[in-house]
């Protein structure tokens, strides 16, 4: 039959509009034994024919597994001596060591199913640590780490496997569980689930993040159940809960699509469907995430576009600056030393609420490339964009000219769907710099540094006022003014400025060879002699 | 009639590896299911066996003139991996992906 859309895999089942995550029965607790021996139960599903077991770092514990597949399978045993291994008797499981020695597999008695081996279990050893269903396991791996769990009594319930800390699973992903289509369009969105007839699944989890309408077409016997209250319309041909209240089939509806889009578009007056998902994923129970695909996060949407060769997929922006506030940029005509740190802000003026993530910068002028080293800067302001600082040091060895400075970077965001983190692909960001190299000269000037030029500053200053104070102590007690002493203080202050540095750091002041007009006043003399100081003229 | 139930399609093909020699160093699983593409790429070719151009044209001219062209080939168009278990100088490795041991689809080629 035809499609509503053309169908497309959903790789890992999560794309950027519906998610799809197993509920396999199972549970934890704190229980263990008298003496400290932990209880696990594995309830293989959909055997693989081989997989690998690991216990290496396992705590003392009784593991037993199960399964009511038919199917035979091998499993590489990495094993522990603190582990006791138990296999229930028809279940087909033959543990390989990578060494091939003999191992010791005990056999539990037989079991129908799981609620059976969980009783046996509990009678046995007094108690059930964890039951954990493994669909297709590629690794099944003991971790090691001690769960905490207030309860001490292990009821079945549809859990999420991989919130267990004492346990990772690896699993095979299932081909084809699930395939969707998306249609973009204005006005109420319209979705529809399609759980087709002989698919295993009976309860379906439903999740909807937006308003809208929707869909919930299942095998006789699905009981699906929404866990939200937003505004939303519902067609069904099962039992729906919607939070708890439950609401009756509304009608007939075959897995046919091209029915199912009929009596969609009539039941709602629409002109649009907005999603089209079939699932065909063999277990009983299933969480669904359905959003607007239009409001998702924009990097993901962004990561669906073709980026042209031209132009990067996203607009990304780099700002130089040659100071650490950022508040100095830098023109693209402007010279950047290489012995001087350049800071750049890169942003996106687009996706604001995106985080930049930079990964490598390089510097380029054919033909030669760079792997430029960079320094993350920290940033406090609200949506602060990325701030990197450089060092041109490493173009110290050629000559001045214009690089193209590149750093790759990424938008990465949260999809609203799952809460997951998803990025774009990388791209680059490219700014032109001139670059000149630092040559040091070869006369001996004194180097200043900050605290140096403000201590000889202040020394300057602390002589003026000293000299000032003895001028007026003089004048109080003579009640003249000392003229030969002023040219003598100037030109002993004199001996401090540099003599015969070409660098121009300070103005020499002359030694005057004769009294200047303004000697005559003790409070002119005082600042000339002040000024006559290198390091005031500096200041 | 005759061509209808002998068209190009994926049958069942298990394979023990000891039947071949490989369980000297597969050591798990020891039997699999291959698959095998089998039947008739008989004019028209349909969708279901993904046809290229060429297997098209082929089809056409076979039908036009039967001396001058073969009808095209059922053939696997795509292959997928299987786990095993094999051993190397006495030390078992799991390889999960061993690649092109099962046919998923067929086709006419």
């Amino acid at each position: 039959s035809e499609s509503i859309c053309e169908l497309k895999d959903v790789s890992g089942n999560s794309n950027d509009w519906i998610v799809l995550r197993e509920k396999p029965l199972g549970c934890w607790t704190d229980f263990q034994t008298e003496n400290g021996t932990e209880v696990h139960i594995i309830n293989l599903e959909d055997n693989p024919s081989v997989f690998t077991v690991n216990l290496l770092k396992a705590n003392k514990s009784v593991v037993i597994f199960t399964s009511s597949s038919a199917q035979s399978s091998h499993a590489m045993l990495f094993d522990n001596p603190a582990v006791s291994i138990y296999v229930t008797n028809k279940t087909s499981l033959t543990f390989i060591h990578p060494t091939q020695k003999p191992l010791q597999i005990l056999t539990a008695p037989p079991a129908g199913n799981v609620s059976a081996v969980l009783r046996w279990a509990a009678e046995t050893f007094g108690g059930v640590t964890s039951v954990t269903n493994a669909r297709n396991p590629k690794t099944i791996t003991f971790t090691g780490v001690k769960g905490s769990q207030n309860s001490s009594r292990c009821e079945l319930m549809p859990e999420t496997p991989t919130e267990k800390p004492f346990i990772h699973l690896e699993l095979n992903e299932p081909i084809e569980a699930l395939k969707s289509c998306y249609m973009k369009h204005e006005g109420e969105k319209l979705h529809i689930i399609n759980i087709p007839d002989g698919v295993t699944i009976r309860h379906v989890s439903v999740h909807l993040l937006s308003d809208c309408n929707v869909v919930l077409r299942g095998p006789a016997g699905t009981h699906w159940i929404i866990k939200n209250s937003l505004r939303i319309g519902i067609l069904s041909n099962n039992q729906i809960h919607l939070q708890s209240f439950p609401l009756r089939p509304r009608m007939a509806i075959s897995d046919n699509p091209t029915d199912i889009r009929q009596k969609a578009l009539s039941y709602f007056s629409s002109g649009f469907i907005s999603s089209y998902s079939e699932i065909r994923l063999n277990v009983t129970n299933v969480e669904l995430w359905i959003t607007d695909y239009s409001i998702s996060s924009a990097p993901t949407e962004v990561e669906k576009t073709t980026p042209s060769p031209t132009s990067p997929p996203f607009p990304v922006q780099m700002q130089l600056f040659s100071s650490p506030d950022f508040t100095t940029p830098i023109d693209n005509n402007s010279r950047v030393l290489s012995d001087k740190r350049v800071y750049a802000e890169i942003s996106s003026q687009t996706f604001r609420e995106a985080s930049i993530r930079v990964s490598s910068c390089w510097v380029r002028s054919t033909p030669v490339t760079r792997e430029m080293p960079f320094r993350e800067e920290p940033c406090f302001i609200k949506d602060c964009p990325k701030r990197l600082s450089f060092s041109f040091q490493i173009l110290q060895d050629l000559p001045a000219g214009s690089w193209d400075l590149e750093c790759a970077v990424k938008l990465c965001g949260v999809k609203r769907i799952n809460n997951e983190e998803s990025c774009t692909s990388e791209t680059p960001v490219k700014r032109n710099v001139q670059v000149k190299p630092f040559t040091p000269t070869t006369n001996s000037c004194f180097e200043f540094g900050l605290s140096a030029v403000l201590g000889i500053a202040f020394g300057g200053f602390l002589i003026g006022v000293l000299l000032t104070g003895a001028l007026w102590f003089i004048k109080i007690r003579t009640g003249h003014p000392v003229a030969l002493g002023m040219r003598s203080t100037a030109a002993e202050l004199s001996v401090l400025s540099i003599s015969g540095c070409p660098c121009g750091l300070t103005k020499r002041q002359p030694v005057p060879t004769h009294p200047s007009p303004s000697e005559n006043s003790s409070a002119n003399a005082s600042i000339g002699s002040t000024q006559s100081t290198p390091t005031s003229s500096m200041a | 009639r005759k061509a209808k139930n002998n068209y190009c399609r994926r049958t069942s093909l298990k394979v023990n590896f000891k039947d071949i020699g490989w369980d000297k160093w597969i050591v798990a699983p020891p039997e699999y299911d291959a698959y095998e593409c089998k039947g008739v790429c008989y004019f028209p070719l349909t969708d279901d066996v993904s046809p290229s151009r060429h297997a098209v044209i082929q089809t056409l001219v076979n039908l036009s003139n039967p001396k001058k062209a073969n009808m095209a080939c059922c053939v696997p168009t795509k292959l997928d991996p299987i786990a095993v278990m094999y051993q190397e100088k006495g030390v078992i490795t799991v390889r999960h992906l061993y690649e092109e041991m099962k046919v998923a689809k067929c086709g006419c080629r």
